[in-house]
């Protein structure tokens, strides 16, 4: 590549984030879509996504990464991880847009604060998390897009200078940058939920581990996913833990989505509110577990991986478990504010 | 004889003899090299690593499953499971779970209250622990309200009408029939402090307030629970209401009405007593000037 092609793709680039934080300024500065700006949400799901992406890759391929999105040559090897990269990226950020969606959620569930408009309006402002992982993951997927098209091109192209893709273990080695990634997730998310709390409920200050901390459903969930890990077998442990929080989590909120029906038609309040926490609490450990535990381990095994088709189960856990979340907390807030009609 | 199984008996013939696992000694022996060459590559081209964890794909084991034996982790695993559920069975109490249920009794008490057909409220006003004058409040849909204010020894002594805005006033001392711009002014400043639960329609909007559960207690077949509520971030206006869980409707209401602006002095207190989907006859709901009226 020319300097001067350099500089044109340089200034091109330039320009198209100059006309995208535009666009967004203008549509910040109308006034028009101040329901659906929500900073700390947006905050949470962008460095809790940014973080989680460092558990599972080293510096070297995040810069990369960066760079053949930017349009740089590599390697076939090095653009697969590339493109892994992004697509773990958008995995984190579509997460942790639900996460912040259930957290918000739990929080608007566990203070009386404004009566019941203050927490109808917070469960309901709580979906924007959702909103932004969506835009933010689409936002990174755009990338893995465009080196799926450049790796197409090279796998078929002779004239190519990229060499073929060479088989590499995968990567179990723990990095600073890895360590330094947990760390980060973990003092996010802690930070969010101790600091949202007492800010909501100013006559009895909660404390974020009895609002977040289900006894039930922890042990549920723990157990098992113990229990599964060992049916799958030890091999591809980011993989068994994936699937096995998924599956626990959805086990869970399934018997405890059936569990609300039935207290719903025995018209007990108690048992509605106790099945409700229980699918709530599975949901949100479920997740958390996925992307805590699971996540990082899968993205160190798989991204050396080459050609297109990968782990179909996890992917489809990736993608499902989320959603179904997302499902059952509208479900939640749709039975908290209807009214059970009175036998005759 | 079926020949086609006597071709397929051929075929077998010749793949087991082809197939025969006899390899000459030295042709194993320079394939055993071969793939320990091949072993050697890859562990030193990725140091740190053995090969059988390196050819296993997609591998990266936990160190907890090295030390703990695995009937060990089935049988916590198992035992974690079941623990959890014996908790969730037995209704374990958690503070998301109290404000869900505090949710849904405001949810129930409002829909309640929207549907009832008729209300009767009865207002006691209590002052240093004796009964004074109250008032009997009648509503019936869309917007009839009689109210009589009764003095200390239980004699109605004056009868308000609101019917769509308009007062009708009438002293049954006097029988003076008249007509008022404001509730205060007809019935009193005592009225006009309880004014906010005297309409299903003001008592559904005061259920949107914040509310705290003090004490439970069964009453014939029903639990009664009574909450304290109060505007958001208004402690000082709390009022405490008590409601019946197998009707969802409010039994009773108790606030204090201060006796000086700044609301310090209670004066006394006012206990509104509920009584809900009782027969209200429509004749005394008109004043009985406007009943001969419509009677012709």
């Amino acid at each position: 590549m020319s300097k001067t092609d350099g500089m044109t793709k340089i200034l091109g680039t330039a320009l198209r984030i100059g006309a995208l934080g535009l666009l967004i300024y203008a549509v910040i500065a109308s006034g028009r879509f101040t329901d659906l700006i929500k900073g700390p949400g947006f905050g949470f799901v962008l460095l809790a996504g940014a973080a989680l992406s460092l558990t599972g890759f080293s510096a070297s391929e995040i810069v990369s990464a960066f760079k053949h999105a930017g349009g740089a040559p590599g390697r076939i090897a090095d653009l697969e991880t590339s493109r892994y990269f992004w697509e773990a990226a958008a995995r984190n950020m579509y997460m942790f847009g639900i996460l912040g969606t259930s957290i918000s959620f739990i929080i608007g569930l566990g203070s009386s604060e404004g009566g019941l408009g203050g927490i109808s309006l917070r469960m309901i402002s709580a979906l924007l998390s959702t909103l932004y992982g969506m835009i933010l993951g689409v936002v990174c997927y755009v990338p893995a897009m465009k080196l799926s098209g450049r790796l197409d091109t090279a796998g078929g192209n002779a004239k190519s200078t990229e060499s073929a893709p060479a088989f590499r273990p995968p990567d179990s080695r723990l990095r600073f940058e890895n360590v330094l990634g947990y760390v980060l997730v973990l003092v996010i998310l802690a930070w969010t939920m101790a600091s949202s709390l007492p800010s909501i409920s100013t006559d009895s200050p909660l404390q974020p581990v009895e609002v977040f901390l289900h006894w039930p459903s922890l042990l549920i969930v723990l157990g098992g996913t113990i229990v599964l890990l060992l049916f799958m077998g030890r091999e591809a442990i980011g993989r068994s833990l994936t699937l096995s929080f998924a599956f626990t989590g959805l086990i869970g909120s399934i018997a405890g989505m059936i569990q609300t029906m039935l207290a719903f038609a025995g018209r007990s309040i108690e048992e509605v509110a106790a099945s409700m926490v229980f699918l709530l609490s599975c949901c949100f450990l479920g997740l958390t577990g996925m992307m805590l535990l699971g996540a990082p381990l899968e993205d160190r095994a798989l991204k050396y991986r080459s050609g297109p088709p990968r782990v179909v189960s996890t992917r489809v856990a990736w993608l499902l478990f989320p959603l179904l979340t997302l499902l059952f907390l509208l479900v939640t807030f749709v039975l908290v504010i209807t009214p059970m009609k009175k036998v005759a | 004889m079926n020949r086609n199984n006597g071709r397929k008996e051929a075929v077998d013939r010749l793949l087991r003899e082809t197939l025969r696992d006899d390899l000459p000694v030295e042709v194993e022996r320079r394939m055993k090299a071969r793939f320990d060459r091949c072993r050697k590559e890859i562990e030193d081209e990725h140091p740190g690593k053995s090969a059988s964890r390196t050819f296993r794909p997609n591998s990266i084991r936990l160190p907890v499953f090295r030390w703990l034996p695995q009937s060990g982790l089935a049988a916590a695993g198992i035992f974690l499971i079941i623990l959890g559920g014996l908790l969730q069975e037995g209704g374990s109490s958690h503070v998301l779970a109290k404000n869900i249920s505090r949710m849904r009794t405001w949810v129930l008490v409002k829909d309640q209250v929207a549907l009832s057909e008729s209300m009767t409220c009865r207002i006691e006003r209590i002052q240093e622990g004796e009964k004074k004058a109250g008032y009997v409040i009648k509503w019936l849909p869309p917007d009839h309200t009689r109210i009589d204010l009764i003095d200390a020894r239980g004699k109605t002594v004056r009868t308000i009408w609101m019917i769509q805005g308009d007062f009708t006033v009438i002293d049954h001392a006097t029988g003076e029939v008249a007509s008022a711009v404001d509730l205060e002014r007809a019935a009193g400043p005592y009225l006009s402090a309880a004014a906010g639960f005297i309409h299903p329609a003001r008592l559904a909007e005061r259920l949107y307030e914040e509310w705290l559960e003090t004490t439970r207690e069964i009453r014939g077949e029903c639990e009664q629970r009574t909450y304290r509520l109060h505007p958001p971030g208004k402690a000082e206006e709390a009022v405490e209401m008590t409601v019946n869980m197998c009707e969802w409707l409010p039994v009773s209401v108790s606030l204090a009405v201060p006796s000086d602006p700044s609301g310090a002095h209670r004066a006394a207190e006012l206990l509104l007593r509920f009584e809900w989907n009782t027969p209200v006859s429509g004749e005394e709901m008109l004043p009985a000037v406007l009943h001969r009226r419509s009677n012709g």
